[in-house]
């Protein structure tokens, strides 16, 4: 029981970890460089209304040049902001701690 | 805790995303020479223009879409390459060579093909108004490239070609209720309507004629009847008989304030001004402009292009409101708008060429235009021709 809660806990928790965060913004930016390398970028025509080809061909150039630039504005926008807050979090969690350590026994519940 | 510092790293970051696609302006624009930024552009036209399968194969691209952009990129990119002959005069030579490619294509296709090679497929579905059938739009353009390419280095294959689109363009012209001539059938369009009295200031320029009593005439006509009550801006589509059908719009007022600077300073500079401030934004750093002002809001269109939900930005105005901004030396919305270009447009870079994945040939053929101009109006301002 007493482990069953342990996990949940930590699940619950998972979304709210720097390290989950990291993972995170780490993850899209994979993501970005493999469509970048697989050449993607040329296919974002469709921004300006240009469909790259017709039929088929054209309907997946479409998906990914919409594919590469959502993948894009994830990687440039929301990322940092997740590195950004998860140094944060560690920097004021750490601030916090050693707070708690100089704090008077008295103040401590003993 | 979490999200106290998911908002402060979301308050730090945003504000300061733009400081990283800020351009330095000087690689961007020189008001007396190329700039580095425009010379990668324009590498990418130049190698276009001279590899016949990827020439084809960009303007096929675009023809698929609409057969106008394959037109209007023609127009620009002989605009630019005329404003780089006239900064660049040891690469004169090399410029004309592809402005002359780019003229006799242009003529050659719409000669074996007619005027609606060029045009969108609703001009077959209604008669004409004015008669014999023309569109200002292709005349307009056509007089306008070959205009341009007389001010560089006149020549006698252009010269009498350009008298007889202007005298075309002066008889449509004169049959509209307003001194203005169908694009499309009773559909008259500002943008070609200016192009074509700007071709006709050039000829004036290079001693042709005299057209100013006409040219008078048609700014007297279009400031009294084409403006915009709720805004002050020259709307941008209208019947013959001078009946607005489209208000005010971004795809077709920068490049109007940007013709009118040769025919009445004052007038073009507060179009400019009224179009920036009805349809430039500015969010946290990047610049855009829409394609309506807030009075009046039309339906997406080919010359709209996609319009971004919630924002309203338009590919179509933004680019242009490049050239407003290059044009009345506006360097803090040219910044902006380049600063969005970067972060958005996505620059694809490769062989000292340049261009933008989300642009297309007449789209980066616009930046490449706004990047250079100066020196071509320059010279019909001072009513100076080939001295030769």
């Amino acid at each position: 029981m007493k482990s069953e809660n342990s996990l949940l806990r930590t699940i619950i928790s998972l979304p709210v970890r720097p390290l989950t965060w990291t993972t995170i913004a780490v993850l899209i930016g994979t993501v970005f460089v493999v469509l970048h390398l697989l050449g993607w970028r040329s296919d974002t025509s469709i921004i300006s209304g240009t469909v790259p080809m017709e039929g088929v061909a054209g309907e997946m150039a479409i998906m990914r040049g919409v594919a590469y630039a959502l993948v894009w504005f994830t990687f440039i926008i929301v990322s940092p902001i997740l590195l950004i807050a998860a140094v944060l979090r560690a920097v004021f969690v750490r601030v916090i701690g050693e707070r708690t350590k100089r704090a008077p026994a008295s103040t401590r519940g003993y | 805790m979490s999200i106290m510092c998911l908002l402060v790293a979301t308050a730090l970051w945003l504000p300061a995303l733009h400081l990283f696609f800020s351009p330095n302006l000087k690689q961007w624009r020189q008001e007396h020479a190329v700039s580095p930024v425009a010379h990668r552009l324009a590498e990418r036209h130049l190698n276009l223009w001279r590899d016949e399968i990827v020439k084809a194969s960009d303007i096929d691209t675009m023809r698929v879409n609409n057969a106008e952009w394959d037109f209007m990129g023609r127009t620009f990119l002989v605009l630019a390459l005329s404003n780089m002959a006239l900064h660049e005069p040891d690469r004169q030579a090399e410029y004309l060579g592809v402005i002359d490619a780019i003229i006799d294509d242009t003529i050659a296709l719409e000669e074996q093909n007619g005027m609606y090679f060029f045009l969108m497929d609703y001009a077959t579905w209604n008669p004409w108004v004015i008669q014999p059938e023309r569109s200002v739009f292709v005349d307009g353009e056509i007089a306008l490239m070959v205009g341009a390419r007389r001010m560089v280095a006149d020549d006698p294959k252009y010269s009498e070609i350009h008298r007889q689109l202007i005298a075309s363009l002066k008889q449509q012209m004169g049959q509209g209720d307003v001194y203005c001539g169908e694009s499309y059938p009773n559909e008259c369009w500002l943008f070609c309507n200016a192009v074509a009295i700007v071709s006709m200031k050039m000829s004036d320029s290079l001693g042709d004629a005299d057209h100013d009593p006409f040219i008078n005439q048609w700014l007297i006509s279009i400031r009294s009847e084409l403006v915009d009550d709720k805004t002050g801006l020259l709307v941008s589509s209208f019947t013959v008989a001078g009946e607005p059908l489209d208000g005010p719009e971004g795809s077709s007022i920068w490049l109007v304030a940007h013709c009118l600077e040769l025919l009445d300073e004052a007038f073009a500079r507060d179009q400019y001004q009224r179009a920036k401030r009805e349809l430039s934004r500015n969010a946290l750093g990047f610049g855009y402009a829409t394609e309506w002002p807030e009075s009046w809001q039309g339906p997406m269109d080919i010359d709209s292009g996609p319009i971004i939900p919630i924002i309203g930005a338009s590919a179509g105005s933004s680019g242009l409101a490049l050239l407003g901004a290059s044009s009345f030396n506006d360097d803090e919305l040219l910044g902006r708008l380049i600063t969005s270009l970067d972060f958005a447009a996505f620059p694809i870079k490769g062989n000292d060429e340049l261009r933008y994945g989300a642009s297309n040939q007449v789209g980066d053929a616009v930046l490449l235009y706004a990047l250079v101009e100066g020196p071509l109006w320059e010279r019909i301002k001072r009513g100076e021709g080939d001295p030769r």
